[in-house]
């Protein structure tokens, strides 16, 4: 009879952790969608100014157009739907976004050569505030990059990794600064006449 | 050579200090030699009403425990002479104490722009009240107010001391002191609408305690440092990482270095920078009681008190616009 309690008993203890595993990481897992969504805010922050940089830009820069089509195309595909809980669609998500910053970079770096367009009040303005956002869109991306790190590790460490595939909790991927290829060196020549 | 006789030891590499010493020659120094009289009379007052106080302490006592026999009223006779004997001896110097600082820190202070004022406004306290810098507190003592502005950041500051009410076995009342420190509040060039405080490491067991009388959640930042030395609270985490970049953590962990560490706690609260540094002793009194009125260690002091100030600002950078 004593053995029966005692193995009651460790059942309900297992499936008491168990449990508050299971709530732990589904916790962790909304945390890091927090986060997400947080890093959504800031970008579409970033996206709305674009076309008004943009729009400035275009009255200066005749001569670029082709960096100029190439942002809109980025912004266009950052700025595509995708599936939260799909953790290759959030991949996609997170890499077109950060692909975005650097052709931003490119184009205030090639517009050092239009006195004009660099002196305008509106671009100085606009300019600023671009700085200021991706300083905001700096910040969600650590958020995010802590919460997702603390899910990876319930998710890939024993036995949470066991409960995780049960619950089919997967793990996210992080925001990685740049794409592999906007990690390339910017070309000073290019832009110094 | 005699600190009085030494030149004014300050660090004039320092663009702020730099003239510093020919203003000490032209309105500080003829001031204080002035003084040097009154300070004589002061204490031959001292000692006129000291030694006299001392020699009828005794009788004092014979008077009342033996002669006349008052028992307990005895005790508080001869207690009464002594503090009695000891304030109309002391009066005097403390009172030209008073005078010396008044004068001092409010002349350096205006050399530097500032306005200080001793009896604090409070203005500003309730602050660092709501911050969670400070602990609970039965008694609070402000003094030492000074406000300014440096490399075009406005600043104010003052002088804070808290006391909590404790009983003992007996059941008798006493303030015990559980801080003290200078409270600086600058204005921050990022905008925010949360809170964020950093506050020294506790421990586990003292961060889980902490934690539950804090506003907003635990955030966990990446400098390994910053961490081994501060908690964060926030509001909201990504506010949080904002204003606490990296580069600003390491700014951080660099001025807690150089103050002492667990001395200095921060809160980013209603767009200003509070930061409470424990002290642990008076700051901007221009020297002691029995400090030669003349010696220029009392104005040395006042000016390093003085250049924390810039310390903070200088290495915090607070002058940057920087929104990253």
């Amino acid at each position: 009879m004593t053995a029966l309690w005692v193995i009651i008993a460790i059942v309900v203890l297992v499936l008491i952790v168990g449990y508050m595993w299971y709530a732990g990481l589904i916790s962790k897992r909304n945390k890091a969608k927090e986060s997400l969504s947080g890093i959504d805010v800031q970008l579409r922050k970033r996206f709305d100014l674009i076309p008004n940089i943009l729009k400035i830009a275009t009255r200066f820069m005749e001569h670029e157009k082709e960096l100029l089509t190439n942002i809109t195309d980025l912004r266009a595909k950052a700025m595509q739907d995708y599936n939260p809980g799909d953790p290759d669609a959030v991949k996609g998500h997170l890499n077109a976004a950060g692909a975005l910053q650097p052709a931003m970079m490119k184009l205030f770096a090639v517009s050092e050569n239009y006195p004009d367009l660099k002196s305008d009040t509106t671009m100085v303005r606009a300019q600023d505030t671009y700085t200021e956002v991706e300083g905001h869109i700096a910040a969600a991306r650590r958020a995010y990059n802590a919460s997702v790190t603390s899910l990876n590790n319930s998710v890939e460490i024993f036995p949470g990794s066991m409960i995780a595939r049960m619950a089919n909790v997967q793990s996210m991927p992080f925001y990685e600064e740049t794409e592999e290829a906007a990690r390339q060196p910017v070309d000073a020549s290019d832009f110094l006449n | 050579m005699s600190a009085d006789a030494a030149v004014l030891n300050i660090d004039e590499t320092r663009s702020e200090l730099q003239g510093f010493r020919s203003f000490y020659q032209k309105e500080i120094e003829p001031w204080m030699s002035e003084q040097q009289g009154k300070q004589a009379n002061a204490r031959r007052m001292a000692i006129f009403v000291g030694i006299p106080g001392l020699i009828g302490l005794p009788i004092a006592i014979w008077i009342s425990f033996f002669l006349l026999k008052w028992e307990t009223w005895a005790f508080i006779v001869v207690a009464l002479y002594v503090v009695g004997v000891g304030a109309l001896a002391a009066w005097p110097l403390m009172k030209l104490q008073g005078e010396i600082k008044a004068f001092l820190v409010d002349k350096v202070c205006n050399y530097f722009g500032f306005t200080f004022s001793e009896s604090a406004s409070g203005s500003g306290f309730d602050q660092f009240e709501n911050s969670g810098l400070l602990p609970s507190y039965d008694k609070r003592k402000l003094e030492d107010e000074i406000k300014g502005e440096h490399s075009g950041v406005p600043f104010d500051l003052v002088e804070c001391r808290l006391e909590d009410k404790q009983r003992d076995s007996k059941g008798n009342t006493r303030y015990v002191e559980i801080y003290h420190g200078i409270l600086f509040r600058f204005n921050f060039p990022k905008d925010f609408n949360g809170q964020t405080l950093v506050t020294k490491d506790s421990g586990r067991i003292g961060n889980f305690f902490k934690g539950m009388k804090k506003t907003g959640e635990r955030v966990k930042l990446e400098d390994p440092r910053f961490e081994k030395q501060f908690e964060v609270w926030g509001t909201d985490q990504i506010e949080a990482r904002y204003l606490l970049t990296p580069t600003f953590m390491e700014r951080v962990v660099e001025l807690a270095a150089s103050m002492g560490e667990k001395k200095v706690e921060l809160c980013f609260n209603g767009n200003r920078l509070l930061i409470s540094v424990h002290v642990g002793k008076d700051h901007f009194e221009g020297g002691g009681i029995f400090t030669s009125v003349t010696d220029r260690r009392r104005v040395e002091g006042l000016v390093n008190e003085i250049c924390k100030i810039f310390d903070i600002i200088d290495s915090l950078k607070l002058t940057l616009q920087s929104k990253i």
